[in-house]
C-alpha cells in the first residue's frame, strides 16, 4: 500500500507537471543552457590548473587588455589601443573606461597590480606556466590610463599570452580568487551549484556591446552519455563537446538540431620515447609512422572526423605546411626498417590514459605495429599515473595524448619534456622564432622547425581533433573554432 | 553491559577504525592536492610551499589527530580546493542523495516483500514465472543500462521527464525536483528489488511449508490471507539485507548519479578523491560511515520489534 502511494505521488508529479522541457520555460526567461563535461574545481583562474576555469570565466567574466576572437585574430579589449616598439622591448596600452561588476571603476593601478603578479617568480598563487609566459617582461608601470610593459628580450608570444589566463585583469588587492570572480566582462558570475551548473547573468554596465542573452547556464555532466541524452531530450541548448563522433549520426538525423564543426589546436600525438630503445633510433620512429594508415585510423577512432597532419602544427597556424608526404603510409618500407634494425618481435608498451581518443586508437595502433614486427602491449593508466610515470619520469615506450595548447612547438625544444627529443638545430630554430623581428622571419623559422620535427619523426601526429558541437536549430552566435581557452558566450542567442 | 550498549560501543569502534583506514589509503595514492592544483608544470619549491600551507608537511598521525579533534567538535574543515566549508557542501549534496537512497530503498523493500509473497504462492503460474524472470533481469543487467534505457524511453522518446540534472534552485522548486528524481529512484529501486525479491520469496516459501500456515488455512483463511499473517517474518530479513547492502547502495548511487547528472554525495566524493581533497573526503566518509552504522542500528531495533523472538 505504501509502495503504491509513493509511486502514485512520484508519477503524479512527473506526469502532472508541465510537459514542456526545461529550456522551453527558459526561453520565456531569456536564458540559454550549455552542456559541458569538465567542471572547474575552483574559480581561481590564475592559480589553479585545468582548462575548465578559463572556459567559463575568460572573456565572459574576466577580461584582459586584449582578446583573441574565433578566427584567431587578436582584438582590443580593456585596452582601447596598443602599440609595440620596433625593437619589441616596449608595449604600450591605453586603457579604456570600464567598470568592475561591483560598480567600481577600472584603473591603471588594477592592471598594473594584476600583471605584476605574473612577474613574481616566487609566487605560489600563480601557475608556473603563466609565470614562465611573462619571464621576459621586466617591469609593468602605470601612469594615468597608460600601461607600459618593458621587456628584456623580444617575445613574439606575449600579445597572445595577454589574451589568455595570465593577462586577466583583477581588482587591485583581490585576495579570494577561488570562490569569487569580480571582473569587467559582459557577464557577471551569479551562482555556482557545485556538481551541477554555473550561472552567468548579463552585466548591463559593460563597456562594450551588451551580451545578447540575459542568462547563460554552464551545465556540467560527468558522463558523456548523460550529456548526449540531455541534448536529445531538449534539456540543453548546445552540446559544446562531442565525445563520441561516431554517434553524430543520431544528431544529424534530427530536424530540430544542427551539427557545428570547427577547428581546434589539439594534435593527437603518439609519443615515442626518444631517449629509450627502440625509439632512440629515428629510422625506427619513422617506421612506426609509416605503419599507420591515418585515414583508416581516423575512421576507426574518430568516426572519420579529423584532419591528417604531418607535424605538430594545425592548419590554422600561419606556418602550417602539408608535410604528410615525409613519412607516408607504407607497410613494406616500415617492415623493412624494423627488420634492418633487428627489432622483429620486440615488445613495447603503449600507455593509454583514460580518454576516448586514446582508447579508441590504441587497438588499431597495436594491430598495425604488430603487422610490421613490433609487439605492442596496451597498458591503461590513470591520469595521475600518466603524469607521474610518463610525463615526469619519461618511463614509457609509447603513449597517446592530445596537445591542446596553441603555439606549443616550444615543448620539443625542451629536452626534459616527456618526448625527450634532444635536437640543437630545433632549439635554435625555436629561439630564432622567438626573437624574430618580423612575422615573416617568424613564419620561416617555425616552418623549418616543423619540417625538422617531421623529418626526425620526433613523434607521430595521428590527427587534429575537430571542434564538434551540436545545437538546437534556433541557436545562433556559437563560436565554432576552439582557439584559446575561453568559451565565449556573449554573442549566443535564441533567434 | 546490555545488548544496546554493546552494540553502541562496537559501532563507535567500527567508525573509528574506518576513519583510520580511509586516512591511510588516501595518503598511499600517488599525487596530492598540490599537484592537482598547480598542474603539470609545478616546480618542487611551489609544491612544497603549498603543502606547508595545507598542513600536509606534518606527520600523518599528527594530521589524523588534528582532523579527528576538529571533527568531534563538528568542524569538518574546509575544502582544500576552493576553501568552502565541507559541512555546507555535504548538506547541499544530501538534498539530492538522501531522497534518492531513502525513497528507492523503501520502495524496493515494500515492493519486494509484497512481490515475494505473491510469487511464493504462484510459483508455477504465469505471473510467478514473469516475476522471477524480471528478478533475473534486474540482477543480470547493470544499473546504468537500466538507467539509460529509462532515459531513452521517458526522456528522449516521450519527453515526459528530464534526461537528468537537478533544478538549480533545488527544493525550492519541489515539482521540478520530483520530476528529476523519478527515473533515478526507479532505476535504483529496480536494482535493489531484483535482489531482495529472492529473499522475500524464499522466506515466504519457508512459511508456506510451516505448521502456522497450515493452521491458518485450516481455520478457513485463503492462502493469501494466511501468508499475510507472516508479513513481519518476511519483512525482517529483507530489512537486514538492505542494511548490510547500504554501502554497496552508495556505490550504485554513484553510477545512477552519473547517468542522470545528479549533483549527489557519491559523485562529489568521487571527484574529491580525484582532486586529492583529503580534508573533504575524510569528513564526507565519516558522515557516510556514521550513517551506515545508524541504519544498521535502526534496522536491528526495528527487527527486534518485528520479531520479538530475537530478544529471547
Amino acid at each position: 500500500m505504501f509502495a503504491a502511494a509513493v509511486c502514485a505521488v512520484l508519477f503524479g508529479a512527473g506526469c502532472g507537471a508541465n510537459g514542456a522541457d526545461d529550456s522551453a520555460q527558459d526561453s520565456a526567461r531569456d536564458s540559454i543552457t550549455l552542456g559541458f563535461t569538465l567542471e572547474p574545481t575552483s574559480l581561481d583562474i590564475s592559480g589553479t590548473a585545468g582548462q575548465a576555469i578559463p572556459q567559463v570565466l575568460l572573456d565572459n567574466v574576466y577580461e584582459g587588455l586584449v582578446r583573441v576572437d574565433g578566427d584567431g585574430t587578436i582584438v582590443a579589449a580593456l585596452a582601447e589601443e596598443y602599440s609595440v616598439a620596433d625593437d619589441g622591448l616596449t608595449y604600450t596600452f591605453t586603457l579604456r573606461e570600464a567598470r568592475f561588476h561591483d560598480g567600481s571603476s577600472l584603473t591603471a593601478d588594477d592592471v598594473a597590480w594584476s600583471l605584476n603578479r605574473m612577474l613574481d617568480d616566487a609566487s605560489t598563487t600563480v601557475l608556473p606556466t603563466q609565470l614562465a609566459q611573462f619571464s621576459k617582461v621586466s617591469a609593468v608601470t602605470a601612469t594615468d590610463n597608460v600601461i607600459t610593459l618593458t621587456l628584456d628580450e623580444r617575445d613574439n608570444d606575449l600579445l597572445y599570452n595577454l589574451t589568455q589566463r595570465g593577462g586577466v585583469i583583477f581588482k587591485k588587492d583581490t585576495a579570494d580568487f577561488a570562490s569569487a570572480a569580480i571582473g569587467t566582462g559582459p557577464y557577471v558570475f551569479a551562482k555556482w551549484d557545485k556538481g551541477n551548473s554555473i550561472t552567468l547573468e548579463r552585466f548591463d554596465e559593460y563597456w562594450g556591446r551588451r551580451a545578447d542573452t540575459q542568462t547563460v547556464i554552464f551545465r556540467y555532466f560527468a558522463d558523456a552519455t548523460a550529456l548526449s541524452n540531455a541534448m536529445l531530450a531538449g534539456d540543453i541548448d548546445v552540446m559544446t563537446t562531442v565525445q563520441s563522433p561516431e554517434n553524430l549520426e543520431v544528431f544529424k538525423a534530427r530536424e530540430d538540431l544542427k551539427v557545428l564543426s570547427g577547428s581546434t589546436n589539439c594534435e593527437v600525438t603518439l609519443g615515442m620515447n626518444n631517449s629509450r630503445a627502440p625509439f632512440n633510433d629515428a629510422s625506427v620512429r619513422k617506421a612506426v609512422r609509416q605503419a599507420l594508415d591515418k585515414p583508416s585510423l581516423i575512421e576507426t577512432a574518430w568516426g572519420g572526423y579529423g584532419t591528417e597532419i604531418g607535424s605538430f602544427v594545425p592548419p590554422t597556424d600561419p606556418w602550417f605546411e602539408d608535410l604528410t608526404d615525409i613519412a607516408p603510409f607504407d607497410v613494406n618500407a616500415s617492415r623493412d626498417a624494423i627488420a634492418r634494425a633487428g627489432l622483429v618481435g620486440t615488445e613495447v608498451k603503449l600507455d593509454v590514459p583514460p580518454i576516448n581518443y586514446a582508447t579508441n586508437s590504441s587497438e588499431f595502433i597495436a594491430a598495425a605495429l604488430g603487422e610490421v614486427g613490433l609487439k605492442v602491449s596496451i597498458t591503461p593508466v590513470t591520469w595521475e599515473e600518466w603524469l607521474d610515470r610518463v610525463f615526469t619520469k619519461a618511463d614509457y615506450h609509447l603513449t597517446i595524448v592530445c596537445h591542446i595548447e596553441r603555439n606549443d612547438m616550444a615543448i620539443y625544444a625542451n629536452p626534459e619534456y616527456y618526448f625527450r627529443f634532444d635536437n640543437a638545430e630545433y632549439r635554435d630554430l625555436i629561439a630564432a622564432a622567438g626573437n624574430a623581428a618580423t612575422q615573416d622571419e617568424r613564419v620561416t623559422a617555425l616552418r623549418s622547425a616543423a619540417r625538422l620535427l617531421s623529418e626526425q619523426s620526433a613523434s607521430d601526429w595521428l590527427w587534429l581533433i575537430p571542434n564538434l558541437q551540436v545545437a538546437k536549430r534556433e541557436i545562433a552566435g556559437v563560436v565554432k573554432n576552439s582557439v584559446g581557452d575561453s568559451y565565449y558566450v556573449a554573442r549566443i542567442e535564441r533567434v | 553491559m546490555n545488548g544496546v550498549g554493546r552494540r553502541l560501543v562496537a559501532s563507535l569502534a567500527g567508525i573509528l577504525l574506518s576513519t583510520v583506514f580511509v586516512f591511510a589509503v588516501l595518503r598511499v595514492l600517488p599525487g596530492d592536492i598540490a599537484t592537482a592544483r598547480l598542474g603539470i608544470d609545478a616546480t618542487p619549491a611551489a609544491l612544497a610551499q603549498l603543502r606547508a600551507e595545507y598542513g600536509l608537511d606534518r606527520s600523518v598521525p599528527e594530521q589524523y589527530v588534528a582532523w579527528l579533534r576538529d571533527a568531534m567538535r563538528g568542524d569538518f574543515g574546509s575544502s582544500l580546493v576552493d576553501g568552502r566549508p565541507v559541512r555546507g557542501e555535504i548538506i547541499a549534496r544530501l538534498d539530492v542523495t538522501l531522497p534518492l537512497i531513502v525513497v528507492s530503498s523503501l520502495l524496493a523493500v515494500f515492493v519486494s516483500t509484497w512481490l515475494g509473497r505473491r510469487v511464493a504462492l504462484r510459483r508455477k503460474s504465469m505471473s510467478g514465472l514473469f516475476a522471477t524472470a524480471l528478478s533475473q533481469l534486474g540482477l543480470a543487467v547493470p544499473t546504468f543500462v537500466i538507467g539509460v534505457c529509462l532515459v531513452a524511453v521517458f526522456a528522449v522518446q516521450w519527453r515526459l521527464l528530464p534526461a537528468g540534472g537537478f533544478p538549480v534552485r533545488g527544493w525550492r522548486e519541489p515539482t521540478a525536483v520530483l520530476r528529476s528524481l523519478v527515473l533515478p529512484i526507479v532505476t535504483l529501486a529496480f536494482t535493489q528489488c531484483a535482489m531482495l525479491v529472492r529473499f522475500a520469496r524464499s522466506q515466504s516459501l519457508d512459511f508456506v511449508s510451516s505448521d502456522a500456515f497450515r493452521t491458518a488455512r485450516a481455520a478457513g483463511r485463503t492462502a493469501d490471507q494466511a501468508l499475510g499473517t507472516a508479513r513481519r517474518l518476511v519483512l525482517s530479513p529483507v530489512l537486514t539485507i538492505t542494511a548490510l547492502q547500504v554501502s554497496a547502495l552508495l556505490t550504485t548511487a554513484v553510477v545512477v548519479e552519473s547517468v542522470f547528472a545528479l549533483p549527489g554525495l557519491g559523485s562529489m566524493l568521487v571527484r574529491d578523491i580525484a582532486n586529492r581533497d583529503v580534508t573533504k573526503v575524510q569528513s564526507t566518509l565519516l558522515v557516510v560511515v556514521m550513517a551506515i552504522f545508524v541504519v544498521r542500528f535502526v534496522v536491528d531495533f526495528v527487527n527486534d520489534r518485528l520479531d520479538p523472538r530475537r530478544l529471547a
